[in-house]
């Protein structure tokens, strides 16, 4: 079978194997005399090569739910089951995820695998943070329970441990209260990056910020949004969970050169008509991008990739330039852009991604070496200030950025908990093997 | 409350049937399987899934007559069954059951005997009730006998004469009696199967098309519908050559 990632670029074929239940999948490993390298996959958002092997596990089918306790909030749930399927199930009753991603329809296994973060994480970290225990199989067949206590240097590999380290089999979740599935959000424009910085200061206490960027030829604008969970439940009816899709990929991307211009404009309106104070539902606030089933398809056939550079913060206004000014200078134009900035956070996970600063998300239109040589100048550049660029959305970066981006010693500590029998065409760039 | 009985719970299609139950309003599970950590893993998701959801567990040997008898029994002590559903298969390979005779009896009694004594217990019930709807799952390869499958074929296909005959029973009551019959469906049993994979469904839909044929009172479902049309045609096309084919 054919698969790629969320961005499209890199494709290959591989095995599929389902996994249904840990105890035969023990057995399976234990019975195969020789493997192949394998990985395991989820609901393939990652952008790039990071689910591809010759083999992919798929944890589709592992999605039950196991435990919950409502005392402590702590949720156990097979790996599969994605995050929007927890919000939906625990926000009627009064639980939420702690950190979300920009789309729901990534699986739990995925989101400890790349320790994806939030809109919040200043307040709330990494989900990392909030996992208590996971259950991992090794290629072995020897499932282990690893936890802060139990095999810490493995489950600290685990959480961003880009699925190298074993087969998630589940996890527990502490979820975080909530009243409803509502969020008191606000809209602003911003018409400079030092607007943006101001306003990031007047919000340090807000729990939820994010911002849209567009890039003009000598300027820059941007929708600033802000919030924080809803302490009241007022009964309203939940915005319907129609979505449009793009059925299939056409020959030719609707995004391009030529109408990337359009659609920024389109944005840029749209997000100025929803300027001021709303009340929010969490669907449309933490995923406004899910409203587009499969909307990696309107790139055509060639695809897309997305960039995410992280800035620390000493140097987050100068990085955050530069970076401007060199997608400014090239031929590229970003479709879509997404500024957010990071806190001060314990670092769950040996290659946890975030840390205190701000990053900048950028797609680009896959139009051959002229984006790739934007993608090479945008990784130096992060690098350059100390920053880092984030694997859950690469597809490209060399063993160097990686390198530069998380630090020999993390990564040597890292490959000791690797699992042998696994990798994947990114740990093949990125780490060698 | 629907009170629901699914044999074979832990089964991929038994469990998509039971989540769509389950969503549709708060139900009464008796959840019967052989293997307890899987019934467990089930049931609890089941009720966790869907607030107001029991979900009784019952581990058995589903060849055991006693323990069928006693365990239809002592649910309908408590009160009437609505629906009911028994999803237990074992997909035998034949050159595996023709090497062993006792694979060979295993496959029958699991495909074809096991299925019956649940569905003799609760037929029973169902004619003093007058009402309940009940499915057996069956398998288009029921309709023509293939070398690499027959003993699993030939034992779906004595379900299929059962539940004609058996549904004469329920005439004049409001009770029902379903075979439903899946094309190749992504569950562990075809993933346990090697080999080209064609025109798979997923078992939430195979679920979905089957529950709406029993709620219907039909008696046999093709699942999904275009199976009806693949095993017609099938059906045309002489030994000689069908024995070369690989479907
Ligand atoms: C629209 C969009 C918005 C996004 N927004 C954010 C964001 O705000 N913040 C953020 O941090 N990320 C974000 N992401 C990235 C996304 O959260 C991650 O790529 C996530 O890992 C995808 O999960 P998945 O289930 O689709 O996994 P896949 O893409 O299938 O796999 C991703 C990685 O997880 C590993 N993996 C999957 N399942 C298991 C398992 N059972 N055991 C071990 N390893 C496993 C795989 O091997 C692979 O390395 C976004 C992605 C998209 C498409
Ligand atoms: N998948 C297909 O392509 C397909 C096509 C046509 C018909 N069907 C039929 O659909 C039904 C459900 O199967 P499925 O596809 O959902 O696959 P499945 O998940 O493998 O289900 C088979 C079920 O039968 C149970 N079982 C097997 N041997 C048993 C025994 N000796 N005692 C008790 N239980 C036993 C299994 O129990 P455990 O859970 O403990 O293993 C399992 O729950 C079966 O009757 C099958 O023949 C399937």
């Amino acid at each position: 079978m054919k698969f790629s990632g969320w961005g499209l670029t890199n494709r290959a074929d591989a095995r599929l194997v389902t996994i249904s239940d840990a105890p035969t999948f023990a057995k399976a490993l234990k019975n195969a005399s020789n493997l192949t390298p394998a990985i395991p996959r989820g609901n393939g958002r990652a952008y790039g090569d990071q689910a591809l092997s010759d083999t992919v596990w798929s944890s589709r089918r592992l999605d039950h739910i196991l435990d919950f306790n409502e005392r402590t909030g702590v949720v156990t749930v097979e790996a599969g089951v994605t995050l929007g399927e927890l919000q939906a199930i625990f926000m009627p009753r009064g639980f939420a995820l702690p950190v979300t991603p920009g789309t729901q329809f990534v699986t739990v296994g995925g989101a400890i695998a790349n320790d994806v973060h939030g809109k919040n994480h200043h307040s709330h970290g990494t989900i990392g943070e909030h996992i208590t225990a996971i259950e991992l199989m090794r290629t072995d067949g020897t499932l282990l329970s690893l936890s802060k206590l139990w095999h810490r240097d493995l489950f600290a590999a685990t959480i961003g441990g880009l699925g190298l380290t074993g087969f998630i089999v589940s996890a527990s979740i502490k979820l975080k209260k909530v009243a409803g599935p509502w969020i008191d959000a606000e809209s602003l424009s911003f018409g400079s990056l030092d607007e943006f910085w101001s306003l990031t200061q007047e919000s340090s206490s807000n729990e939820y910020t994010v911002s849209w960027l567009d890039i003009k030829r000598n300027a820059v604008r941007g929708i600033f949004n802000r919030g924080d969970d809803s302490t009241d439940n007022p009964d309203r009816p939940a915005p319907s969970d129609r979505s449009v899709s793009v059925p299939f990929t056409p020959p030719i991307g609707f995004i391009n050169g030529l109408t990337v211009g359009a659609l920024a404009e389109g944005y840029w309106q749209l997000g100025k008509r929803g300027l001021g104070r709303t009340v929010a539902h969490y669907k449309p606030f933490f995923y406004p991008l899910d409203a587009i089933k499969h909307w990696n398809r309107a790139y055509g056939p060639r695809g897309f990739y997305q960039h995410q550079a992280l800035i620390p913060a000493d140097a987050a206004r100068e990085g955050l330039e530069a970076l401007v000014a060199a997608v400014r200078n090239s031929s590229e134009r970003s479709a879509v852009s997404v500024l957010k900035t990071t806190g001060k956070r314990k670092r769950p996970g040996l290659l946890t991604y975030p840390i205190e600063g701000v990053t900048l998300a950028l797609d680009f239109a896959n139009r051959g070496d002229s984006t790739r040589k934007l993608l090479k100048r945008l990784d130096e550049i992060t690098t350059e200030f100390g920053g880092r660029v984030n694997p859950s959305k690469d597809a490209a970066m060399s063993q160097e950025t990686f390198a530069a981006s998380f630090g020999e010693d993390a990564i040597r500590k890292f490959n000791k908990q690797r699992d042998p029998g696994i990798s994947s065409a990114q740990s093949k760039r990125l780490l060698g093997k | 409350m629907k009170r629901i009985v699914i044999t074979a719970a832990t089964s991929a299609i038994a469990e998509a049937a039971a989540q769509i139950w389950a969503a549709r309003e708060a139900s009464e599970f008796y959840l019967i399987a052989r293997d307890k950590k899987k019934l467990a893993r089930m049931a609890e998701n089941l009720s966790l899934r869907n607030p107001g959801t029991v979900a009784h567990q019952i581990v058995i040997d589903f060849l055991d007559q006693r323990k069928i008898v006693k365990t239809i029994d002592s649910i309908v002590k408590d009160g009437p069954i609505d629906l009911a559903l028994i999803a237990q298969g074992v997909l035998t390979v034949q050159s595996d059951a023709s090497s062993s005779l006792e694979v060979l009896a295993d496959s029958i009694a699991i495909n074809a005997t096991s299925p019956a004594m649940f569905a003799e217990r609760i037929l029973g019930v169902f004619e003093k009730q007058k009402f309940g709807r009940l499915a057996i799952i069956g398998s288009v390869a029921a309709d023509r006998g293939r070398r690499e499958l027959y003993t699993y074929g030939a034992s779906k296909s004595f379900l299929e004469t059962f539940v004609e005959g058996a549904a004469g029973r329920l005439t004049g009551t409001k009770a029902s009696l379903t075979i439903w019959k899946p094309g190749p469906t992504d569950t562990p049993m075809m993933t346990s199967s090697q080999g080209p994979k064609p025109l798979i469904a997923s078992p939430e839909r195979v679920a979905a098309i089957g529950i709406k044929a029993m709620e219907r009172g039909k008696r046999k479902v093709y699942l999904p519908g275009r199976w009806r049309v693949v095993m017609f045609i099938a059906g045309l096309i002489p030994n000689r050559i069908y024995d070369r084919l690989s479907i």
